[in-house]
């Protein structure tokens, strides 16, 4: 039990570790969405126009929490070589894409089109 | 694994995120649906019955503060500044520049209604034109769209998702200072442009920048001081025309806030007799964005990554106020009359009444503002201009002659450019006591006090000290 839950807090300080470090490096949330998501969700998509502002933050977390990976198991992303869109992406760069959506979200302060 | 450990990740992560402030949804029980301004007429007609009426909507009102009313309802209206001009010939549209981006979409924008002009008589369609989630609710944004009918309109940017209209139309409260900013902390054509001292900044600040709205101060809210009732608001500045509550002026030093002796030092209290607390105070403005302190409207200037054209714009930040007498109430320069000149010359604008002599007079700070603004020749007469193609084409001339058109019915209008100048009150920003302005800053060499432009020959101080050698 001890070990549980020194491995979970460890879990904790790496996973926070990491989000500190993912906050000034990688790819950001802009780039992200535009490659991986605008590309079937731009303007008059047949699977929906989908950018930042279209939802509300709750949407979103909704969304990410439980909706993405069921409605996006076989979405493969176009001219990519048949590579499917959850294999792409990574965790922390799912986590960019969570907080780029949440913080530009239609309730927010800076909503974004994504344009 | 790799999912269960993105699943954990996302868990901590969006815990964290939302342990932060969330909006109440105090309406939840209220309505199921929001369906525009009518859901909120089924319980708040009355309330809604006052803000037609309300200076907020109207754009009109009674203006007992400014001199030459001679009795007439002022506004933004009818009554024309050197910012952008006049709202009228600019109310809705949507202007795109040469790469098809939209670069302005009206004055409307800060007019607290769907998109329709205000009317004099209050009909149905007026009352739901009223957009009451601008103040009202949290996390409620909006954006121009055509209306169907070849116009355009103030919508929701939820319009097409109803289950987030109705999450964010569900979270009412009183207005916070981030709803009041929408339109304030804008106006002008930028942040901070036009006022100075309605900082963006002032939605999560601290009590250092303004010791009343600071998180870390007494966090107050714009409506703390400002709320009357019935929908009216308190206080106009000195720039204003119309007036919401003449009946409940709004100032510092009222018995409800902080008295007329609030120091302990009598030399202070004593100052404060013919000194605006603001004075000492706010010691200077625009320390976060930048103010419009001249805009020469006769000579465009290109932005090329807006690819925008504006006036030529001076900015500064960090501006010392200027100082002048005021007793409250102001002279206005009107459309459709002669220009009123200065004894520098420059048409005056907004002008404060009072002197040294006139005892409910006191020294205010103020926001200087300086323009170039078109006149009609032989009538004299100020004209507006039609920004919204001007900010496109950058073809200044067209925009003066279709405003002179627009406004006097004159084709082909000759004018001349004139200078302008225009004092804007300044009363939000105050710091802690301790950068208030001290002895020397006004009775030292180079003092922030004009003492020969405020009546007093030179330094009171000094003239004192030598009665006494
Ligand atoms: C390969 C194309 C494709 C890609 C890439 C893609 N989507 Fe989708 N998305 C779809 C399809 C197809 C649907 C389902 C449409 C339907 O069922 O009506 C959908 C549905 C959605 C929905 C609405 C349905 C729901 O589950 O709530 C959202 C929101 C959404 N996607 C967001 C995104 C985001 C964010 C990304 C980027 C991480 C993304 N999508 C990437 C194709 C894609
Ligand atoms: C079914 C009736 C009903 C509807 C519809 C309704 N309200 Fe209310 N509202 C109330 C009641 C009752 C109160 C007073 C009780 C309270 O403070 O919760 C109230 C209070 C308010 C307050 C004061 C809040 C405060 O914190 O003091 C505002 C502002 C308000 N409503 C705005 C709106 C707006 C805007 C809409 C439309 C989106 C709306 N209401 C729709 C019934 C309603
Ligand atoms: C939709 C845009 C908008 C919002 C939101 C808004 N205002 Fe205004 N406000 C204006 C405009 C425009 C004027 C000037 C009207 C005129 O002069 O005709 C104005 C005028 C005022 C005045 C002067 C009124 C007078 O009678 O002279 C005060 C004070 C004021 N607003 C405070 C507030 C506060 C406090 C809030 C938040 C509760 C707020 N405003 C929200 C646009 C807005
Ligand atoms: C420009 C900002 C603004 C707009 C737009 C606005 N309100 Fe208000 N509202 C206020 C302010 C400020 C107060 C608090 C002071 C007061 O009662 O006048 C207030 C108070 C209220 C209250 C509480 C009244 C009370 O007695 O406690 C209700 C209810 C309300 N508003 C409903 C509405 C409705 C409905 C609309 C749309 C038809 C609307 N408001 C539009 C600024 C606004
Ligand atoms: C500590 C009190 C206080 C707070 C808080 C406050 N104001 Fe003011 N405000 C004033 C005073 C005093 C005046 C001058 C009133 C007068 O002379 O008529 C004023 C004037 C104004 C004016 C008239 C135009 C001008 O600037 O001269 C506007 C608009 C305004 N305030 C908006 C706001 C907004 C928006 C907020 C919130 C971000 C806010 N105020 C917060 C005290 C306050
Ligand atoms: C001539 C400049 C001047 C004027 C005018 C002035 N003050 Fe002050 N005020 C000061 C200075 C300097 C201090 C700091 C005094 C100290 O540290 O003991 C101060 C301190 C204060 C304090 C803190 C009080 C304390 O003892 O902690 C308040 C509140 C205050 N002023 C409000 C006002 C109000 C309200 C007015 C208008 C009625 C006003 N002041 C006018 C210069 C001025
Ligand atoms: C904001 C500028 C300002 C500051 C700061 C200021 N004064 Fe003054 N002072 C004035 C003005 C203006 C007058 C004239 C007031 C009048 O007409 O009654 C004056 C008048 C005086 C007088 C009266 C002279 C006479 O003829 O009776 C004395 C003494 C004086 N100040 C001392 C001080 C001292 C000491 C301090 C610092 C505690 C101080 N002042 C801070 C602007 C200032």
């Amino acid at each position: 039990m001890r070990s549980l839950i020194k491995f979970a807090l460890f879990t904790c300080v790496v996973t926070l570790a990491v989000v500190a470090f993912a906050g000034d490096k990688g790819p950001d949330g802009k780039t992200l969405y535009k490659a991986n998501c605008l590309v079937c969700h731009d303007k008059g998509s047949p699977n929906g126009e989908y950018t930042p502002m279209s939802l509300i933050s709750d949407q979103w977390d909704a969304f990410f929490k439980t909706k993405l990976v069921p409605s996006h198991k076989d979405a493969v992303l176009p001219n990519s070589g048949d590579k499917k869109l959850l294999e792409i992406l990574n965790p922390e760069e799912l986590k960019v894409l969570h907080k780029f959506c949440v913080d530009h979200a239609a309730d927010s302060e800076q909503p974004l089109t994504c344009g | 694994m790799k999912r269960l450990f993105a699943f954990a990740f996302l868990t901590l992560w969006a815990a964290a995120c939302l342990a932060g402030d969330k909006p109440v949804s105090s309406h939840a029980q209220y309505f199921e649906h929001y369906e525009g301004t009518k859901t909120c007429l089924q319980c708040h007609r009355q309330d809604a019955e006052n803000f037609f009426h309300s200076q907020h909507y109207q754009w009109e009102g009674n203006a007992p503060n400014i001199v030459n009313a001679d009795g007439r309802k002022l506004g933004k209206m009818n009554t024309i500044n050197d910012f952008c001009t006049n709202p009228r010939v600019n109310w809705i549209g949507n202007v795109k520049n040469s790469r098809g981006e939209v670069i302005t979409k009206g004055c409307s924008a800060c007019h607290a209604g769907s998109g329709k002009l205000p009317s004099e008589k209050m009909t149905e369609d007026q009352l739901e034109n009223i957009d009451c989630l601008m103040c009202h609710a949290n996390g409620y944004r909006r954006d121009l769209y055509p209306d169907g009918k070849g116009g355009w309109e103030w919508k929701p940017i939820l319009w097409q998702n109803q289950v987030g209209m109705d999450s964010v139309a569900k979270r009412i409260s009183l207005p916070t200072r981030i709803m009041c900013l929408r339109c304030h902390s804008a106006s002008g054509g930028g942040a901070n442009y036009k006022r100075g001292d309605i900082e963006y900044v002032l939605s999560d600040t601290t009590r250092d920048y303004d010791v009343h709205m600071g998180t870390n101060g007494a966090n107050m809210q714009c409506i703390a001081c400002h709320k009357g009732q019935d929908h009216r608001v308190r206080g106009r500045g000195s720039d204003l025309s119309g007036t919401d509550m003449p009946s409940a002026p709004l100032s510092c030093s009222t018995k409800e806030c902080h008295g007329d002796a609030p120091h302990k030092l009598a030399v202070l209290d004593k100052h404060a007799e013919r000194i605006s607390c603001t004075v000492c105070h706010i010691p200077d403005f625009a320390r976060t964005d930048a103010t419009d302190m001249y805009r020469d409207w006769s000579k465009p200037a290109y932005n090329a990554e807006a690819d925008k054209y504006s006036a030529t714009i001076t900015l500064e930040k960090d501006v010392k106020p200027v100082y002048a007498w005021y007793n409250g109430t102001t002279r206005e320069q009107f459309m459709g009359e002669p220009v009123h000149k200065l004894a520098d010359g420059t048409i005056g604008m907004m002008i404060p009444m009072g002197s040294k002599a006139d005892p409910h007079s006191k020294i205010f700070a103020f926001k200087l503002h300086r323009a170039k603004m078109p006149v009609l020749d032989g009538k004299d007469y100020i004209i507006p201009i039609e920004v919204e193609e001007f900010f496109s084409n950058g073809n200044i001339d067209e925009a003066v002659k279709a405003a002179a058109k627009a406004t006097y019915h004159v084709d082909d209008a000759k004018y001349t450019w004139m200078p302008t100048t225009r004092y804007m009150g300044i009363f939000h920003g105050v710091q802690p006591k301790e950068k208030a302005l001290q002895c020397l800053d006004c009775h030292g060499k180079n003092g922030r006090m004009d003492w020969k432009a405020l009546g007093y020959g030179q330094d009171p101080l000094a003239v004192l000290m030598s009665a006494h050698k």
